[in-house]
């Protein structure tokens, strides 16, 4: 009993926890950068920037505002950070089990993919500056834009991986094995989800086009603006981790499987490896690329592109699957 | 053990300054050259780690243009006080350093250094580009003294 709860709080902290995360969360950043600088024909930060920003951080003097509500302002860095740390221990790597394994855990994931968002909307809404409200009121849109297509896919994934007989499953595990030998990513009928939750990402994530809750050059960072030293360090490491939980979920749902065999040590870390590639591949496609090479949209067009294409996208999917085709 | 760690902080801490630009009164000019010039690609400065803030919170390096006109002096202060330690203040252009053109005007109140603790003066009017990198090396040098002092507590 000891050992397992002592194994299960090794899981939350350190692999494929929180530390895992952060370290890979954040040189996602930086890899993000280096090639976006490098994209507009620039030097760019070193790839391990966001490290040097997070430990600059820690030792700047910390803010808070006259007006915000104190307690929700020292709250909301960590809401985000559990959110996701809590959602990793949902989703499998590389062939592995994942640490936490239920029948629903797959709707549990739905529901932190949006607690991030909220973790940015409490620390907005708390800070009493009004481009911190103008960025809540974007973000709350955005989220309600993209939600909908986002559990249109997750119902896709669902009824698709319940082969014959159930109506659907719920459980990461099972919609993982069940791609063993034909991975979501090359189904022509779930080839549209697949983009939908590529599409999806640049506003998960706030990168242009879509960063229209940060907008450094309209609404300076939006919620982001009153916060000062290592609660801005944190609401930052918060949104690194975010970028490799959320690309770990679409790596999970679409083409998960190892390079190797499952078991032994060796294995496993290759295996993992292998995972954070692939993780890396989906940041950098939909990501990278992306926030490279457009400019960013306004609001209404961010809402209205999210309730046109990838919704159309992934109902044409469900559609497909439905009638499985 | 935290004695042998400080240095590889201190120098990683000091690979990260990110800079807001405070306009009190400017012509411009020196804006230009700042913000399209010297910050703009072809001179990237985000390769020292430099990442321009919009929210003074965000502040590591200050940097200052203009003479300090009386009506924006309140502004000014109140901006000032909103950056958090430690910090360090660069000036541009000969208007923060002697009120240049406008020195004898009753509508500013120069020097900067009257009012903050000026670190960097570039002259100029406006300076070029390569005067503000270097003005930004130094900045950089002394952002990480005092960094070191902030580890030392």
């Amino acid at each position: 009993m000891l050992i397992e709860v002592l194994e299960k709080l090794l899981n939350l902290f350190v692999f494929p926890g929180f530390l895992f995360m952060a370290v890979i969360g954040l040189y996602f950043v930086g890899i993000h950068r280096k090639i976006v600088a490098r994209i507009q024909r620039r030097i760019g930060p070193p790839i391990d920037q966001p490290f040097k920003d997070f430990a600059k951080l820690m030792i700047k003097e910390d803010l808070t505002p006259e007006g915000a509500s104190k307690g929700l302002f020292s709250l909301a860095p960590f809401i985000t950070i559990i959110g996701v740390v809590i959602g990793m221990m949902f989703v499998p790597m590389g062939g592995m089990e994942a640490p936490l394994t239920t029948a629903g855990g797959f709707l549990i994931l739905l529901y932190l993919i949006t607690v991030a968002a909220i973790g940015v909307m409490v620390a907005g809404s708390s800070s009493a500056s009004p481009y911190a409200a103008v960025g809540v009121s974007r973000e709350m849109a955005l989220v309600i834009a993209y939600d909908l297509s986002l559990i249109v896919i997750f119902l896709t994934v669902a009824i698709k991986a319940a082969g014959t007989g159930a109506v659907a499953t719920f459980s990461v595990s099972e919609i993982v094995n069940y791609q063993a030998n034909r991975p979501f990513l090359f189904d022509l009928t779930m080839l549209p989800a697949f983009l939908a939750f590529l599409m999806i990402i640049p506003a998960n994530l706030g990168l242009p086009p879509f960063d229209v809750v940060e907008a450094e050059t309209e609404i300076v960072e939006g919620p982001m603006i009153e916060y000062s030293g290592s609660k801005l360090a944190l609401l930052q490491l918060g949104s690194a981790m975010k970028a490799f939980f959320v690309c770990s979920v679409v790596v999970a749902f679409f083409f998960p499987g190892g390079l190797v065999a499952a078991g032994g040590v060796v294995n496993g870390v290759i295996n993992v490896i292998w995972h954070v590639f692939k993780a890396w591949l989906v940041y950098f496609v939909a990501g990278t690329l992306v926030s490279a090479s457009l400019g960013r949209r306004r609001v209404d067009q961010a809402v209205r592109f999210y309730l046109t294409v990838p919704l159309v996208l992934s109902i044409i999917s469900l559609g497909l699957v439905l009638a499985k085709v | 053990m935290l004695g042998v760690l400080k240095k590889p902080l201190r120098k990683m801490i000091a690979g990260s300054p990110w800079v807001y630009r405070m306009n009190t009164g400017s012509c411009n000019g020196c804006d230009v050259e700042l913000a399209t010039v010297a910050l703009c690609p072809r001179y990237d400065t985000s390769r020292f780690g430099v990442k321009l803030s919009g929210s003074p919170k965000h502040a590591d390096i200050v940097v200052i243009t203009g003479p300090m006109t009386i009506r924006c002096k309140d502004a000014a202060y109140r901006i000032f006080s909103q950056i958090p330690e430690p910090k360090v203040v660069m000036t541009v252009g000969n208007c923060p350093i002697s009120g240049n053109v406008f020195q004898d005007s009753y509508a500013v109140d120069p020097p900067i250094s009257k009012h903050f603790p000026v670190d960097v003066s570039v002259a100029g009017c406006p300076p070029s580009p390569w005067a503000i990198l270097d003005g930004f090396v130094k900045a950089i040098e002394i952002w990480e003294q005092r960094v070191g002092e902030r580890l030392e507590g």
